[in-house]
């Protein structure tokens, strides 16, 4: 169907660019969530939390850990995650997720968000309570499996924030979360530490152009991106498509980014790129697709 | 005696049909004379002879009466004789012989599309009727969707018709992909293939069969394809669906070479003609064309959250211009379509932005569609369709043998820990259904956040209104029922039984509120267990029988959130 004719938008073919930050911008104007946040921070006492070295971020693509196959990384509104299966039975076992801020209380602002989403009338052990410590600071979500086989273990090193989540430890033997969380721990000490005053390194969105600013639907326009990842691998896009025009973009064998305009009306197509290193920015520009 | 051939206007109904497949003869017996006489009657003008049942009819006299003649019938290409149809004795009558042919050469080969002469003759002598045939190819390449009313381009009638949406692609589960306005439908040549109507060996192209996943559309080598489709589509419960066919113009020969379609007929007119389970489809073209386009109406969808097959039955007629009498092209084709009805516009947060907001998702129509089935839930209404949501999305009853996507509440005594978000967002408030949908991709466990984003945006976009998320202060819980758990309990925990805050939505602001991840305990006595199943589908907050009173023991703090995004 057609869902919009012949519009003309104002901001046709601008383009805009920006990084993201944290989610702590998102985060605002949400009364309720701010009482709950402040109600955890008060509970688990964040300000005494220690404020470790911050680094430029980690590879989770590169993360390899025993037993285990991880899938490619995705990555968005700032999170990359990555699932691993039983490297046996290919079953999924549980997953990572990693938030890259810049510095180290934003990255506790993401760990009080996870335990302060937990609904129980009752304090999440940390990781020394329980014995079970990594990073900075750590939390745990016990399971009935083995105190040392958790549901999750979410910690904070530095900038960084970690979240492993088995993905149903009823079944067979749990993943040792704990374990990998510290092999987690390690790499990210084990890297440079980032000055104090340099600021997180980030892609860099080189050129990001649509060839026409207007075409008809069924369009399909080569897409030119050019992007440098701070650590010089591999950088990974995402294009969001805002209607209500429609299509799609995909990457065709010769390596080119297309879009499939699929729908008339105004198109803002936003790339998100998501760094080696797990930060992220986000360039967008926006096309007219008339109905044919 | 007839001497020379003769041309004949296309039949109108023949009396009697011979329907043997290849050949068949229909004749009185009667006794023989020395030598019979051929005179034309009628044949088919237009013919596809790769539609299903096609039957090409030819009649003729051969008199007198008893009469026994060798009588040949073969196809013409010119002066050519490309295929002999027919060569057996044949008693006269004075009534019409009838031959069916289905269309096909020696071997049941595929013949080319081209104008051709169908010749009766008697193998004795010189008497001959001849006929002319076209053999052409009919066939849809494209079928896209509009809002009911439309009529071609510039017309806007309002909107009942949306895009669907699927979520996954590969191990990617937040690749979203709008079903493509430019045709929901699509049968076209694919890479290596040389015609869009038909394959590489001259048989028919087989029709799209409708797309089953509902998390993933159709890929081809990882990408998504653009030539054979046939995706669901979504209308306002009670819609009556809007078509507009583009007809096919390419084909290809028994010997892998593309050619035409060999119509329009000079002289004729070819109609399409549309009918499903219900009736006919109204459509206003006249005489189709190749790559050219037709807009058909259909029958009205049911009035009610569904999800319904439909099975088309496409035919066509063609017509000697000027005259005023059709005559049916013989065979016909038939395609399925799946269609979801909603009972209002889907809708999404406010200000939301990226393809996952373009419709409702196939898999949430398809779930919330089936619960209704499953359970013999109405779904005419707001209220209905959220009743079924809910009560699906806790599952557990009836043919629902579990809660959605085989879902567990998050609390240790069934292996989980404290009740932690695994796919509600908080701090942004997003939810990442698409998780939660592909096989539970977060892990099995979800807390309140998760059911409450989960439900609330599912319900809206099946189009229930004023969907919002309610937060709740703590709680000292009475029996309840969590999602995925075994039974009722008066120890969630394993070490207490309270929340420090719960989530649930409501489409009332509150007044009256859903829950799907809990059921209360309706059996009189609230704080303890056995329980008997409370649903929570619209239930009012306040009074005795209210969520406030019948979920905890204190009075509860609510405050209303909104709609959340889509991660």
């Amino acid at each position: 169907m057609k869902k919009q004719n012949k519009i003309l938008f104002p901001l046709l073919g601008g383009v805009t660019l920006l990084a993201l930050t944290s989610l702590s911008a998102a985060q605002q104007g949400d009364p309720v969530h701010d009482q709950q946040l402040q109600r955890a921070r008060k509970i688990y006492d964040v300000e005494s939390w220690p404020i470790g070295a911050r680094h430029a971020g980690y590879d989770l693509q590169r993360l390899s850990l025993p037993g285990h196959v991880g899938e490619a990384v995705e990555g968005s509104d700032g999170r990359v995650t990555r699932r691993f299966r039983d490297a046996e039975s290919r079953e999924l076992a549980f997953h990572v997720e990693l938030e890259v801020h810049e510095t180290a209380r934003e990255a506790h602002e993401v760990l009080l968000g996870w335990i302060a989403s937990v609904s129980a009338d009752k304090l999440v052990p940390t990781g020394l309570q329980l014995d079970l410590a990594a990073g900075d600071r750590s939390y745990v979500g016990p399971s009935r499996v083995a105190e040392d086989r958790p549901l999750w273990f979410a910690f904070v090193r530095g900038n960084l924030a970690v979240r492993l989540t088995a993905h149903d430890p009823r079944e067979g033997s749990a993943p040792a979360l704990v374990d990998f969380a510290r092999r987690i721990d390690d790499a990210f000490r084990a890297q440079e530490v980032l000055p104090a005053g340099v600021p997180l390194p980030r892609p860099k969105i080189e050129a990001f152009r649509c060839p026409q600013d207007e075409c008809l639907e069924g369009t399909v326009l080569q897409l030119d991106l050019d992007v440098v990842d701070p650590a010089g691998r591999q950088f990974r896009p995402r294009f969001i498509i805002g209607g209500p025009g429609q299509g799609y973009v995909e990457r065709g064998s010769d390596g080119r980014w297309r879009l499939f305009t699929t729908g008339p009306g105004e198109i803002t197509l936003a790339v998100e790129v998501m760094g080696s290193t797990g930060t992220f920015t986000r360039s967008q520009q926006t096309l007219l697709v008339l109905d044919d | 005696m007839m001497q020379s051939s003769r041309t004949h206007e296309p039949p109108t109904r023949f009396a009697k049909r011979v329907t043997s497949g290849m050949l068949a003869v229909f004749a009185l017996a009667l006794p023989a004379f020395a030598a019979g006489d051929l005179a034309p009657d009628e044949a088919t003008r237009i013919a596809d002879p790769k539609l299903r049942n096609c039957q090409i009819d030819i009649s003729y006299f051969l008199t007198p009466p008893g009469v026994q003649e060798q009588v040949v019938v073969e196809l013409l290409d010119g002066p050519t004789v490309v295929h002999q149809i027919f060569d057996d004795v044949v008693t006269g009558s004075n009534l019409p012989i009838q031959l069916a042919w289905n269309g096909r050469g020696a071997g049941n080969a595929v013949l080319d599309n081209a104008d051709y002469t169908l010749r009766v003759r008697l193998a004795a002598g010189t008497d001959v009727v001849d006929y002319p045939i076209s053999l052409v190819r009919l066939g849809v390449v494209e079928i896209e969707a509009h809002s009911t009313g439309y009529a071609g381009p510039g017309t806007t009638p309002p909107q009942n018709e949306w895009q669907m949406v699927y979520f996954k692609k590969g191990t990617s589960h937040t690749s979203y992909y709008a079903t493509p306005a430019t045709g929901e439908y699509v049968s076209r040549a694919e890479s290596g293939e040389v015609s869009d109507l038909d394959y590489n060996g001259g048989l028919p192209r087989a029709m799209q069969r409708p797309h089953r996943n509902t998390a993933e559309p159709v890929l081809e080598s990882g990408n998504y394809d653009t030539n054979s489709i046939n995706y669901p589509m979504c209308y306002l419960a009670g819609a009556s669906p809007c078509f507009e066919v583009t007809f096919g113009s390419t084909s290809t020969t028994a010997g892998g070479v593309l050619q035409g379609v060999n119509y329009p007929v000079a002289g004729y007119d070819i109609r399409c003609f549309l009918r499903d389970g219900l009736g006919p489809w109204r459509t206003r073209t006249i005489a189709i064309q190749p790559d050219g386009k037709a807009i058909f109406y259909g029958l009205p969808l049911p009035g009610s959250v569904q999800r319904q097959d439909r099975r088309l039955t496409w035919t066509y007629q063609y017509r000697a211009i000027g005259d005023t009498e059709w005559e049916d092209v013989p065979g016909s084709f038939t395609t399925i379509h799946r269609f979801y009805t909603v009972i209002g516009e889907p809708l999404f947060a406010n200000g939301a932005s990226g393809t996952q907001y373009a419709g409702p998702w196939v898999e949430v129509a398809d779930y919330v569609s089936g619960w209704a089935q499953a359970l013999a839930l109405p779904t005419t209404d707001d209220h209905e369709v959220m009743s079924a949501l809910i009560l699906g999305f806790f599952g557990q009853q009836g043919p629902l043998t579990t809660a959605i996507e085989d879902v567990i509440y998050d609390c240790y005594p069934v292996g989980g820990d404290g009740g932690a978000n695994h796919y509600f967002l908080a701090g942004s408030h997003k939810m990442n259904l698409s998780a939660l949908l592909d096989n539970h991709a977060n892990g099995r466990y979800l807390n309140c956040s998760d059911c409450a984003g989960g439900s609330s945006t599912m319900a809206a976009m099946m189009g229930i209104e004023n969907v919002k998320l309610v937060h709740l202060g703590n709680m000292n819980l009475r029996a309840i029922w969590g999602i995925g758990c075994p039974d009722y309990t008066t120890n969630l925990w394993g070490y207490g039984h309270g929340f420090s805050y719960h989530k649930i939505i409501t489409r009332t602001d509150a007044v009256e509120v859903c829950d799907a991840c809990m059921c209360l305990d309706e059996d009189g006595n609230p704080d303890s267990t056995p329980g008997i199943p409370g649903y929570n589908c619209d239930r009012p907050w306040a009074g005795a029988n209210g969520y406030n009173q019948l979920s905890s023991t204190n009075n509860t703090s609510k405050t209303v959130q909104p709609l959340p995004t889509l991660k």
